[in-house]
């Protein structure tokens, strides 16, 4: 793990965080919460294609496991579940559940094939 | 300065993921960082910002950088999904589905036991 690993996966992750702060406004007024929903999606994509174009080392460090793993989050989204089913919205939060995992999956696996055109 | 606050924490959050994903490596291609990563941040997020860090009077833009920063950089859900779709490519369906089960479940579990502790604890 070199210094220079570390750096790249910091500014991404820092950047991806605050990509997500932003969106994380939209969730108060919609449906689900749908910044929350919209960077796990985009962020599924574009790792799936970082990992399908078969991107150089340094790339993926900064792209794939800073700015796309600090965008997404795993932790936001299960609180954001649990607490719209204590709040007794039980269809939005079953909504909300199975659409981040089945889109999550679809988005991603495009991402790969999508990625593999640009191998 | 919000921004900043969450440049710095989401940076260490994800600068301690990746230290976390070296020194754990995929066994047989199981995922074991990304999930003990994921779960232990669900614990963390309800206890630490809904509950202990607040009766700790600890500023607010604080636990806005430890919450959306930290550990939000810190858990990740491109990976899960990534992880997913290499374990449909190698055709590991066991673990595909152990995987996934024990994300799914796990996370709304860790997520329920973290905000029950904090309850617990500012009850005490």
């Amino acid at each position: 793990m070199s210094v220079q690993a570390i750096f790249f996966v910091g500014i991404g992750a820092g950047m991806g965080a605050v990509v997500r702060f932003f969106f994380s406004k939209l969730n108060p007024n919609s449906l689900l919460p749908f910044g929350t929903f919209l960077v796990n999606l985009f962020g599924a994509f574009l790792l799936g294609f970082l990992f399908g174009s078969a991107v150089d080392t340094s790339l993926m460090k900064a792209v794939g496991v800073g700015f796309c793993g600090g965008l997404t989050t795993f932790s936001t989204m299960n609180l954001e579940i649990i607490t719209l089913l204590e709040q007794g919205k039980t269809k939005k939060s079953l909504t909300y559940f199975f659409s981040s995992y089945g889109f999550g999956l679809i988005f991603c696996l495009l991402g790969v094939l999508f990625g593999g055109l640009f191998e | 300065m919000n921004t900043i606050i969450i440049f710095l924490f989401g940076a260490l959050g994800g600068i301690t993921r990746f230290a976390i994903g070296e020194m754990i490596p995929k066994l047989n291609g199981f995922p074991f960082a990304t999930l003990l990563i994921n779960l232990v941040g669900c614990f963390f997020l309800p206890f630490l910002v809904k509950y202990y860090l607040v009766a700790k009077r600890i500023p607010s833009k604080i636990i806005l950088g430890i919450g959306t920063g930290f550990i939000g950089s810190f858990t990740t859900f491109s990976s899960l999904m990534l992880d997913s779709i290499q374990l449909i490519q190698s055709k590991n369906y066991v673990f595909l589905l152990c995987y996934l089960m024990l994300s799914m479940l796990g996370g709304l579990c860790m997520t329920r036991i973290g905000i029950a502790h904090g309850r617990r604890w500012v009850s005490e």
